[in-house]
């Protein structure tokens, strides 16, 4: 008994000094330096070579470990968003989904791959999709999403950019204050589900901060990813136990639904705002709302005044009100409905929603407009020294997915079942892929690639985006300061606005005297997500990147 | 002479009362002896708040400690029929009240009138705080300013009482507080105060 003790004594040293040497390695190779003279909570961090932000530290490591061996940012992106999976299991995993945008340097193209989950084939539309147990998940599509990046665009073999995630789940981490929240706040339905409290709660209790969490059967089920391909998991032994956990707990899930599974290379969208290019994740997600709702906002002079002025918060509730009624209207999987993305996208028809806008008053309610029918939940970035860039945000839907592991993979799995409309363009459909809001986005000036960004956050992450892009090309923030900067948050189906509590009073009471309700939130809330970005300064080719104080974000860079 | 008596008799009784409640904030994880056995199965756990720390307390009661709780994170009145002991698990969480497609108000609402059948059957209430300071604030202490008072004994996890917020309710409405310094161990303190079966 005292030498296991002993031995597990040791092994949380060598966990916490793992942790430490990473530390200081990224205090040898990396600048911390604001470039701003705005006072922020975490420092904007530079460097020359290459730069990994992400929703935790190990996963940014992950990725600067890979940069550092000589891969290119595909390389490093789909390291770190393998290493997310392990260290910030409540968010994204192997049993998710994502979107990513891909600008490659030498070819002067971007293109974006669709790992969207889809629903299984099976007809479902009698089963009532909740948002926790077997029935609540979408066919997975990280893996192959994941692998499809990596084969086409990375460098590196699936084993080289694999090894970091299989090392923390084997040896384990440390759990942050956040993510013991995110156990205590989902421990009802995840006490329902041996596999995941096996990983969760070893001991019957949910872990705490400061202890340590391993997932040794999710570093085997890697292992063997890494070692047969995607395969394994759609064809091969994790379906196996996939299917066969569906078939005992009333999911629906079959190893033909696993094995038809693809991700999509699809064409991203595109826009201009004030003369910057907005290469943006494409439908069934929502890039073509940020755009748009960047569209209305160049009607307006934001610039002239403060950024939080009362003013500029009303005009941006009510454009976002506005693209959050049309994105309902209109968007969907593109294999199951029209989408007017060019009608969306079209700068008159901006013009018009703009022009809806009473500046003295809140709208009482917002419709979706009438675009012309032409012919459309965690975040990474990367930049390597050759110009390439990833912005890729993945997600299971809520925290902890549908709160079902399956037993023996360590994999934990999604419940976007619960994201389908009950109609219109979102309506649920065999095969078919959910809208979501996720808006991986790259920017670019004079057709140069020069921000990279992206934000978890459910129904925040369009208005969130916005904001960032405001915030970075309308006042010129640095990164860090924008991705601190108060958020706040409307849309057509709320009554109330969401702020942070930061907010200036006076655009508080002045925005209540125009009729609205507000809803005030901490003064850094997860619930506004969780935004990392990275800006390559285009003359000196310096890096500077940001992570969200509202999560565990940290930026490594060399 | 009476007056003199009587006016006495008031201060005593007033320093004794203080004293009481002085003493009724226990040593760490101890449970007054004459607490200990003293709360009767079976048991009932609801939330005060909807905070899903109610779910954390259902597995240290019956998984770990096996005393085979009743439980519902959202309990009404009918619910606790034939429970001896109440357990209330305080704390506010939006996330939960959303679940539970409830408002703040509501919900306290929900608690008010499970207390009152409880206090209406003589049911005897523990009142557990395991969330530390994230189950803090505003919303959270006004569950906690309602169930404290008609408690029988507090249990609170360490960090939940930084700012002495329990102590301060405990001793003006004289219920024993036992604080602890995990959840674990708040599970020892229910055991405790549990009788033997």
């Amino acid at each position: 008994m005292a030498l296991q003790r002993h031995e597990k004594v040791a092994r949380r040293k060598r966990v916490a000094m793992s942790l430490l040497a990473i530390l200081a390695f990224a205090f040898v190779f990396v600048v911390a330096a604001p470039l701003s003279a705005a006072d922020t909570v975490k420092a904007e961090v530079s460097a020359r070579n290459g730069m990994v932000a992400s929703a935790q530290p190990l996963a940014s490591a992950a990725g600067l470990e890979i940069l550092m061996a000589g891969g290119n940012a595909v390389d490093a992106a789909v390291a770190s968003a393998f290493a997310l999976g392990v260290v910030e299991p409540n968010a994204t995993g192997l049993g998710g989904e994502g979107m990513m945008v891909i600008y490659l340097a030498d070819k002067d193209v971007t293109v974006a791959i669709d790992y969207r989950s889809m629903s299984p084939l099976a007809d479902m539309s009698k089963v009532k999709f909740g948002s926790t147990g077997h029935v609540a998940v979408a066919v997975p599509g990280t893996v192959a999403g994941l692998c499809d990046a990596l084969q086409k665009y990375g460098t590196m073999s699936l084993a080289e950019v694999m090894a970091p995630a299989i090392r923390y789940a084997r040896n384990g981490f440390i759990v942050s204050e956040t993510l013991a929240q995110t156990i205590a706040d989902r421990f009802d339905p995840i006490s329902n589900n041996e596999a995941l409290l096996k990983i969760v709660a070893p001991e019957g209790l949910p872990l705490v901060a400061g202890q340590i969490i391993k997932n040794p059967d999710l570093a085997a089920t890697m292992e063997k990813i890494a070692e047969g391909g995607p395969d394994v998991f759609y064809r091969g032994e994790i379906a196996d136990a996939i299917a066969d956990d569906m078939a005992k707990n009333g999911g629906y899930i079959t190893k033909a639904d696993l094995a038809a599974y693809r991700a999509i290379e699809r064409e991203p969208v595109r826009g201009t705002y004030r003369g910057y290019e907005i290469v943006s994740a494409p439908p069934p997600v929502g890039g073509i709302s940020v755009i748009e709702m960047l569209n209305m906002l160049e009607n307006f002079d934001l610039a002239s005044e403060a950024p939080l002025s009362p003013r500029n918060v009303h005009i941006m509730a009510e454009v976002m009100k506005r693209g959050f009624a049309d994105n309902s209207a209109y968007v969907g999987d593109p294999a199951f409905t029209d989408i007017p993305v060019r009608g969306l996208l079209d700068k008159e028809y901006a013009k018009s929603r703009a022009a809806e806008i009473d500046l003295g008053k809140m709208s009482p309610s917002t419709k979706a407009g009438t675009p012309s029918e032409h012919p459309s939940t965690t975040h990474l970035s990367v930049v390597d020294r050759g110009g390439n860039m990833v912005a890729l945000t993945q997600t299971i839907s809520g925290f902890w997915g549908a709160c079902v592991a399956v037993p023996g993979t360590g994999v934990i799995l999604n419940n976007e079942m619960q994201n389908w409309s009950s109609r219109g363009p979102n309506a649920y459909a065999p095969g078919k892929r959910m809208r979501t809001t996720i808006a991986p986005t790259i920017i670019a000036k004079n057709g140069v690639p020069f921000v990279t960004m992206g934000t978890p956050g459910a129904g925040r992450i369009i208005s969130t985006m916005v904001i960032l892009a405001v915030d970075l090309l309308d006042y010129h923030m640095g990164v860090q300061e924008a991705i601190e900067s108060p958020r706040f948050y409307a849309r057509d189906t709320e009554k109330d606005l969401s702020i942070e509590s930061r907010m200036p009073a006076e655009t508080q009471a002045w925005l209540k005297s125009i009729g609205y309700s507000i809803k005030e939130y901490p003064d850094f809330d997860l619930f506004f997500g969780g935004a990392q970005a990275i800006l390559v300064d285009p003359d000196t080719g310096m890096m500077y990147g940001g992570a969200d104080p509202r999560r565990d974000g940290a930026v490594f860079g060399f | 002479m009476v007056r003199k008596h009587r006016f006495v008799a008031r201060v005593l009784s007033v320093a004794l009362m203080a004293g009481i409640g002085v003493l009724q904030v226990c040593a760490q994880g101890t449970v007054p002896p004459s607490l200990q056995g003293s709360f009767l199965q079976p048991g009932y756990i609801t939330s005060a708040g909807q905070t899903s720390d109610a779910a954390i307390v259902k597995v240290l009661a019956n998984t770990r400690l096996k005393l085979g709780f009743g439980y519902d994170i959202a309990a009404k009145p009918q619910s606790i029929a034939g429970a001896k002991t109440l357990v209330l698990v305080l704390g506010a969480s939006n996330k939960g009240l959303g679940a539970a497609g409830l408002s703040l108000e509501q919900d306290i609402e929900r608690v008010k009138s499970v207390i009152a059948e409880a206090q209406k059957n003589g049911v005897r209430i523990i009142s557990m705080h395991t969330g530390g300071t994230a189950r803090r604030g505003e919303a959270s202490n006004q569950v906690i300013e309602l169930c404290v008072p008609v408690s029988d004994v507090v249990v609170v996890v360490e960090g939940g009482n930084n700012d002495g917020f329990f102590t301060d309710l405990c001793e003006k409405a004289g219920v024993p507080l036992v604080e602890v310094a995990s959840i674990s161990a708040a599970g020892n303190v229910l055991k405790s105060l549990m009788a033997q079966q």
